[in-house]
């Protein structure tokens, strides 16, 4: 145990071995947050009775395997010692052993919204969606309170085919727990210890399952980064962070301020440019790898012209792709490529973003992904399924294109955030107003996923949903520094269009 | 014995001429003397589609033109230039990944066996990246790995390194290589036999790597348009045919004759040196400079000859134990340009060029096989002198550098005058 304590810096060692009964740990982009997290695990199931275990809650099937595989090289007989899993899963478990319902089997989106269609034939679409939103929101957020009138109907018929769907889930779990004290303290006595990666995103049903399990004595570990609570439409609550002291007696606060993962540019630049979502002023980052990195900020007259523009700027920083790049002068014979595709994403506010993009990839053969999206010949069973897929895809040598909110907890050498701009960050387009301290975190996740070159794009013009917009950059730029800018005109020069570039548009 | 030209290009590729269809690959073969000519771009599926159309199987693994379509794209060509012309299935990869924590780029021509082959090699490579785009397409896939689906989609399949020494997109290149073929294909190594000598890289340079005794120099024009066929090639004995041909490089056998080649110094990367400053640089000058362009003090662009003398574990002058005999070349175009002392493309040179395949024969014929008397007959004793030059080796060039293609000097103006006054007095 000694050697995992000695990979630690002062900050990560006290919060591995910290002993307050409530701890939360502020856990920034890079600061190790899943490395501190597995070894507070580690060392303090080290203090178990038997037939105890630590209760260890992952945001996403992806990270709870993340954390199994690197408990498992540092607990001895792991899975008898900690439960790694989702809310989901554990409730699922719960439900099974405790609650004696051995036959429980989930629904899947898919199901649901089979069932919910047969249930009211007559919706639209959109009204399906809505009232399946409205009943998620109940069971979730509003749990206390009577439910949508339609909810009882769907159930009903869930419960007919011996299914929960995955609000069920937490919510069964909960009113079971509620009801039932000697199961509760049954449950309390075998789980001592509850540790919750990401728990800036955690929701209200989420937030009063772990008051129940920690009830008087229990301990608690959270850890998070309040900066990226990007989850507030699923009803995802950063205040639970806030009220983290008041909610939990005893707590302890502790900060994790060093970054292994950026250049001190890209620290700085998404650390002024965050500040103003702040509710109070915390500990600055601090970087730890100390190799040379830019900011980039470009702006392009259109989308398809941003899109040329980032096409042509991987092309450089792979060094060229052809021969052709070097012929035409695109890439200077003296530029060494460092990265590899792999190594490049692309990020966008909007799913529809990535149309433009698509085309100028393929125009240039550069290998990309589209994360999100169905491949050919593949049916996606459920959220979990897609997850474990994104996982698989990332990891070829390949250009990545997602969401922001998709970039969550990966991390790439370089990034490129495409439309920085107003619209799109903070999202208002017509009909859909984002929350902007949301949208202002959701940029920083975007921007602290780089560890070398970061890449802030936006376009004068740009088509949306058919429409034409003008768009001014994004204000939330502007709360970074001009000197930490590089200007992307000095670099930048594109060729006018070649003939091989009107060739390729014939396929 | 004939000549085959296995890696080209087709339309389909970045930067090509539109005109790389089945009909001139069909023509220009035959102009140019090659027998056996490679599909190119046999990963593209437009590309194999049109191939379908437009060939037929000729036999144990290699294709020929339907007839309909032959006698169209023919009618034009010189009695003496008619021959039979079969393809190959073949086509170039350009992997880009990172290995040992490096960025590689290496291309890669691979051959297939059939057309059902190279679909389902198109159905693996799909998977993994787009192959609709490019004619030679980029992947984000390890050569060792390209390799290892190949040999899983065509038990006869096979793969070579392309022009092995240029600096950006190869094995053994400065820029974004590796230091050995074992390195780059791990495990598989073993399943190459044959290596892609490039245009700035002759055999008797590779005959200096023990390493690369191991595989038969294969020689390719790596043609981005049809005049520039057969530029270089490889020369077989014996049966035209798929097994032929593989039999014959991967055992090494009597029926692999050789290679035509260009003069190393022609080729686009033989020196060091930086384009953008016209800085053209001998390996030894590079070093005296420190490596950087004496110019802008940029790093310069490494080249074939500085690197083979990098990895070298030979002095000049050893043959390797598979070593067969090559002709160093020039294209005649460039002779007869030479000659006249008018640029290549000049429409003069065109005309004296299909004027010489008229009267004479094929180019690789007329280059390699007529004799100068012969020759002076149909084209004057200046060209006939410098085709002569050409074979002999007496020419000058100005070596290639950094993307720029080298300059042959054969003739002096002096010489130029005194034929053009011979020409006015007879």
């Amino acid at each position: 145990m000694q050697d995992v304590l000695q990979s630690l810096n002062p900050e990560q060692r006290h919060a591995v071995e910290s002993q307050s009964q409530s701890l939360l740990i502020i856990a920034g982009p890079g600061t190790g947050k899943t490395h501190t997290l597995t070894c507070r695990i580690a060392v303090q199931a080290q203090t178990l009775e038997p037939d105890q275990k630590i209760l260890a809650i992952t945001f996403t099937n992806r990270a709870a395997e993340e954390m199994r595989t690197r408990l498992q090289a540092r607990v001895i007989n792991c899975d008898e010692k900690v439960f790694v899993g989702t809310f989901h899963q554990w409730c699922l478990s719960v439900l099974r052993e405790y609650h004696r319902d051995r036959t429980i089997a989930v629904a899947s989106p898919e199901d649901v919204l089979r069932i919910a269609r047969d249930l009211w034939p007559k919706l639209s679409k959109a009204e399906l969606r809505k009232c399946l939103e409205d009943i998620s929101h109940w069971k979730s957020v509003d749990f206390r309170c009577n439910p949508p009138h339609e909810a009882a109907a769907l159930i009903k018929v869930l419960r007919e085919k011996g299914l929960h769907d995955f609000d069920d889930l937490l919510f069964e779990a909960w009113q079971f727990l509620a009801k039932n004290s000697a199961a509760l303290s049954q449950i309390r006595k075998y789980y001592p210890q509850v540790c919750v990666d990401e728990f800036q995103d955690i929701n209200p049903i989420q937030h009063e399952l772990l008051k129940l399990l920690t009830g008087s004595g229990g301990k608690i570990t959270a850890i998070g980064d309040p900066d990226q609570a990007i989850y507030a439409f699923r009803g995802s609550d950063v205040k639970f962070f806030q009220s983290f002291a008041a909610d939990f007696s005893v707590a302890e606060t502790i900060y994790l301020k060093d970054n292994y993962r950026s250049v001190q540019g890209i620290i700085s630049a998404s650390g002024q440019m965050i500040a103003p979502a702040r509710d109070e002023s915390v500990p600055e980052q601090v970087a730890k790898i100390y190799q040379q990195g830019l900011l980039t900020v470009h702006r392009s007259a259109t989308d398809r012209a941003e899109a040329e523009y980032v096409v042509h700027t991987i092309e450089q920083l792979v060094g060229g792709t052809s021969m052709f790049s070097q012929d035409s002068k695109r890439v200077e014979s003296h530029e060494d490529g460092r990265f590899s595709f792999g190594e490049v994403a692309v990020l966008y506010r909007l799913k529809s973003q990535a149309r433009e993009l698509k085309k100028a990839f393929a125009r240039s053969g550069i290998p990309f992904f589209v994360v999100g999206e169905p491949q050919e010949n593949e049916t996606l069973d459920d959220d979990l399924v897609a997850q474990a897929k994104i996982e698989q895809d990332i990891q070829g040598e390949r250009v990545t294109l997602m969401t922001l909110h998709a970039s969550k907890g990966l991390e790439f050498e370089c990034v490129f955030i495409c439309g920085c701009e107003e619209h799109l960050l903070p999202l208002g387009l017509e009909g859909i107003r984002a929350d902007p301290q949301e949208e202002r975190r959701l940029l920083y996740v975007g921007m602290t996923r780089a560890k070398q070159q970061l890449y802030l794009v936006s376009a004068q013009r740009r088509m949306l949903y058919g429409k034409t917009f003008q768009n001014e950059p994004s204000l939330f730029l502007a709360n970074i520094e001009e000197e930490l800018k590089n200007d992307s005109r000095q670099q930048y020069h594109p060729k006018s269009k070649s003939r091989s570039d009107d060739q390729l548009q014939l396929f | 014995m004939y000549y085959a030209d296995f890696h080209i290009h087709s339309k389909y590729s970045r930067a090509t001429s539109k005109q790389l269809n089945p009909q001139s690959l069909f023509l220009w073969a035959q102009l140019k003397g090659i027998q056996v000519v490679g599909s190119g771009d046999c990963t593209h599926p437009g590309w194999l589609k049109e191939l379908r159309k437009t060939m037929e199987p000729a036999g144990d693994g290699l294709f020929k033109l339907k007839d309909d379509v032959a006698q169209t794209a023919g009618k034009d060509i010189p009695a003496g230039c008619r021959g039979e012309v079969r393809f190959i299935l073949s086509g170039e990869v350009s992997s880009i990944y990172k290995k040992n924590d490096k960025v590689r780029k290496n291309h890669n021509v691979v051959f297939l066996s059939s057309f059902e082959a190279a679909e389902r090699f198109q159905d693996r490579l799909g998977k993994i990246g787009n192959i609709v785009s490019d004619g030679r397409p980029i992947l984000g896939l390890d050569s060792r790995d390209l390799l290892e689906i190949l040999l899983e989609t065509d038990e006869t399949g096979f793969l070579v390194p392309a022009h092995i020494w240029t600096p950006w997109f190869s094995v053994l290149g400065s820029k974004s290589g590796f230091d050995s073929l074992e390195e780059c294909f791990g495990d598989l190594t073993k399943h190459i036999f044959a290596v892609e000598t490039g245009l700035s890289s002759d055999p008797s340079m590779n005959w200096r790597l023990s390493q690369l005794d191991p595989f038969v120099m294969m020689s390719n024009s790596d043609a981005h348009s049809p005049q520039k066929l057969g530029r270089e090639a490889t020369i077989f004995g014996g049966t035209i045919s798929y097994q032929a041909m593989y039999q014959a490089m991967k055992k090494a056998t009597k029926d692999l004759l050789g290679t035509i080649e260009f003069y190393p110094e022609e080729g686009k990367y033989h020196f060091d040196g930086h384009r953008q400053c016209q800085a053209r640089l001998h390996p030894q000058e590079t070093i005296k400079n420190k490596g950087l362009c004496p110019v802008c003090k940029k790093p310069v662009t490494v080249g074939v000859m500085a690197r083979v003398e990098e990895l070298a574990d030979h002095p000049e002058g050893r043959r390797s134990p598979k070593a067969r005999p090559f002709y160093s070349l020039v294209p005649l175009a460039e002779i007869i340009a030479e000659a006249r002392g008018v640029g290549v493309a000049s429409k003069k040179v065109q005309a004296d060029y299909f004027e010489m395949l008229n009267t004479l024969g094929n180019e690789l014929s007329i280059l390699r096989e007529f004799s100068i008397e012969r020759i002076a007959k149909s084209a004057g004793t200046l060209v006939a002198e410098g085709i002569r030059r050409v074979r002999e080796g007496q020419l000058k060039i100005a070596a290639g550098y950094d993307g720029e293609y080298g300059t042959i000097d054969i003739f002096s103006d002096e010489e130029r005058n005194t034929a053009k006054e011979q020409l006015i007095l007879f």
